[in-house]
């Protein structure tokens, strides 16, 4: 970020230009109207600053957040990752599921062990195969919410015992006085920062999403490399799954399609680059990350987004994620259930 | 020039989505007694024109090089508009209806030409914020149709095909003529192929970029209103996932997400072949849940195959 560092000297030192501005703007857009969004919520409703409040929102924030470090390497390694919203419903169903069966240890490890294999059939068919990751998350998304659908029938899952399980320690437990969930997400964070700026991992990975073909021509192995990406994606998907899993402690097979969008939309491929280098963009379709961009940003979130449940259930209110649950249905939805009556 | 000597080769030969329609209509003939009756077909274009008609406009953003996300928000604020305006009167309902779908696609187009930014985010944001403004107008409410008219037109037939499969078939031939035969499409399909080439020659990319965004912020309102009309009401989470269906179904039909190829006839291959899996699986009693599997696969093996026939040219670089 050494660009914008030298913009804000510069602005310190009193020397704004309009450029100077516009570049500072467009460098830290997101935390200015993270820091306007904390002003005004702050005006319009008292408890928004209290702390209680404070550690609900990061709470919250943190599931998603989560997702999003894992979605920020593959976006930053030149690729979109949409499939985490129902590889979340698959993780979190499966965790749910297998916890009264073979045991809280084992569902754990058989969660990450197949979110991963899914991960890793998500980096072949993008890293090796060198399909359009567009298509191919878009593919698995639609798979991966079958295979829920298939492995729950439909219904929806519960842990029977939810008082007498250690379990409960990664959604509902704190320690040192932070809830588990944000320490999880603030080391997961914290632990890519460093693994993406200070790497030769994290390097290569940005020299991947940059040019592709430069990253080829000086030894890479870029398959390797998006490969890879995918696996920490689906790692960071499977992390959040044992949060919302332990906290809700029943799963709902649609729990995960809205996070999608909220995951995919912390980064924007192509937002500082120059005009040319954005008509590039359209040409060659490939969507590439910035290498400026801070893979930890913090992020302004004040929507309804943050509580997938909420968004069936149509309110918006923090409390209801662990609330009464609705019956499992078929998607209503869907394009082609519409029928007609007659015929 | 790849794409459009790749246009022109796909006009020649029958195009590899219809080779696969014909393949699983068949598959399904033989397989369920149901699945070849006149009632049926004509139920397969029903329920396949909502999706379709988004499908029709997609194809245009997507062989100028962009997408649009927000497809399935504009349908449900065009169906909730449809059907919450009906007090003053239907004619003003639809009109409004329409009319919000192309003013949200030209304010798509406009963000995308003014600022530059990517249309996948652009779309992605105008997704949650349509979604938002849905919630607001109806309070989070379903809206049922009390205008007998409005809810009769969506099962009224002309003869034996009913009326939305005519509307679909319609606008599917007048898409394909503008897009094969007008300025407008051949432009469309410069401006995807190479965009500075398209500058060169004196083609106003924005201009182009813009009358797509509303051509398909028109249709995705359209569908909304017909679909409004099938069910004689609106409900707050119509349209959800829409936008996915309708990219697979592009997709499916051979265009290119990084623009300059496609055509209208590929994507009503695409569009059919989803509808008759669905419809022949349903009739083989295969669980719902299945179909989403089989349509991902589908979708990777399309992807799969597509690259194996694409040889790439020899100046190019493998990596």
């Amino acid at each position: 970020m050494s660009s914008a560092e030298q913009t804000k000297t510069r602005l310190l030192a009193g020397n704004v230009s309009k450029a100077g501005v516009m570049s500072f703007l467009s460098a830290q857009g997101i935390l200015i109207f993270f820091l306007l969004g904390m002003v005004v919520f702050s005006f319009f409703s008292e408890q928004f600053l209290s702390q209680s409040n404070i550690m609900t929102v990061v709470r919250q924030a943190s599931i998603i957040g989560i997702i999003a470090v894992g979605v920020t390497v593959v976006i930053i390694g030149g690729n979109l990752d949409l499939s985490v919203g129902s590889m979340l419903s698959f993780a979190t169903v499966l965790v749910v599921d297998l916890h009264d069966k073979i045991g809280p240890t084992n569902a754990i490890l058989m969660m990450f062990a197949l979110t991963l294999m899914l991960g890793a059939v998500n980096g072949v068919l993008v890293g090796f195969m060198r399909l359009n990751s567009l298509i191919v998350t878009l593919a698995m998304l639609s798979i991966i919410q079958g295979l829920v659908l298939i492995y729950s029938g439909g219904q929806n899952v519960d842990i029977a015992n939810q008082d007498g399980t250690w379990f409960a320690f990664f959604g509902r437990g704190y320690l040192l006085g932070i809830a588990v969930p944000v320490l999880l997400f603030g080391l997961l964070a914290i632990l890519m920062q460093i693994v993406m700026s200070r790497t030769g991992y994290g390097r290569r990975i940005f020299a991947v999403g940059g040019n592709p073909m430069a990253a080829v021509y000086s030894g890479i192995r870029k398959n390797w490399c998006v490969f890879s990406t995918y696996l920490i994606s689906a790692f960071c998907v499977a992390c959040a799954a044992l949060v919302l899993g332990s906290r809700v402690m029943g799963s709902q097979n649609n729990i995960g399609p809205g996070l999608r969008a909220a995951g995919a939309g912390r980064h924007h491929p192509g937002r500082h680059q120059p005009a040319r280098r954005r008509r590039q963009h359209l040409e060659d379709g490939d969507r590439r990350a910035d290498p400026r961009l801070h893979p930890e940003r913090p992020a302004a979130h004040g929507l309804p987004l943050l509580h997938p449940v909420d968004r069936d259930l149509g309110d918006h209110h923090p409390g209801r994620l662990a609330g009464p649950r609705q019956q499992a249905q078929a998607p209503v939805d869907d394009p082609l259930m519409t029928r007609r009556h007659d015929t | 020039m790849i794409s459009i000597k790749g246009f022109f080769r796909g006009r020649a030969a029958i195009q590899p989505i219809w080779v696969f329609v014909i393949a699983i209509f068949i598959f399904f003939s033989f397989m369920s007694e149901y699945f070849l009756s006149l009632g049926n077909i004509t139920n397969i274009l029903v329920q396949t024109s909502t999706i379709g008609l988004i499908a029709l406009g997609m194809t245009y953003v997507m062989i100028n090089g962009n997408i649009d996300l927000s497809v399935g928000a504009i349908l449900g604020l065009a169906a909730s508009l449809a059907v919450g305006l009906q007090d003053h009167g239907l004619t003003i309902a639809i009109t409004a209806a329409l009319a919000s779908g192309m003013l949200l696609g030209a304010i798509n187009g406009l963000v995308v030409w003014k600022t530059g930014v990517n249309a996948f985010i652009v779309t992605l944001g105008a997704m949650l914020g349509i979604r938002g403004l849905i919630f607001h107008y109806t309070g989070e409410q379903s809206f049922y149709s009390m205008n007998f008219a409005f809810s009769d037109f969506g099962a009224s037939t002309i003869g034996p095909i009913p009326v939305l499969a005519i509307i679909f078939l319609a606008c599917t031939l007048v898409m394909h003529l503008v897009l094969t035969r007008t300025g407008h499409g051949r432009n469309t399909f410069a401006v995807g192929g190479n965009p500075e080439a398209s500058i060169d020659a004196g083609i106003r990319l924005g201009r182009h970029m813009m009358i797509n965004f509303i051509i398909v912020g028109f249709f995705a309102a359209l569908a909304g209103v017909l679909l409004a009309s099938q069910m004689g009401a609106a409900t707050p989470n119509l349209g959800r996932d829409y936008e996915l269906w309708t990219i697979t179904a592009v997709v499916l039909g051979g265009t290119k997400l990084t623009g300059g190829y496609g055509s209208i006839v590929g994507t009503l291959g695409g569009v059919l072949a989803i509808g008759i899996l669905r419809n022949g699986m349903n009739l083989m009693q295969v669980p719902a849940f299945y179909v989403l599997v089989v349509l991902g696969v589908i979708l990777i093996s399309v992807l799969i195959i597509d690259k194996k026939l694409n040889v790439p040219s020899t100046k190019e670089v493998r990596i």
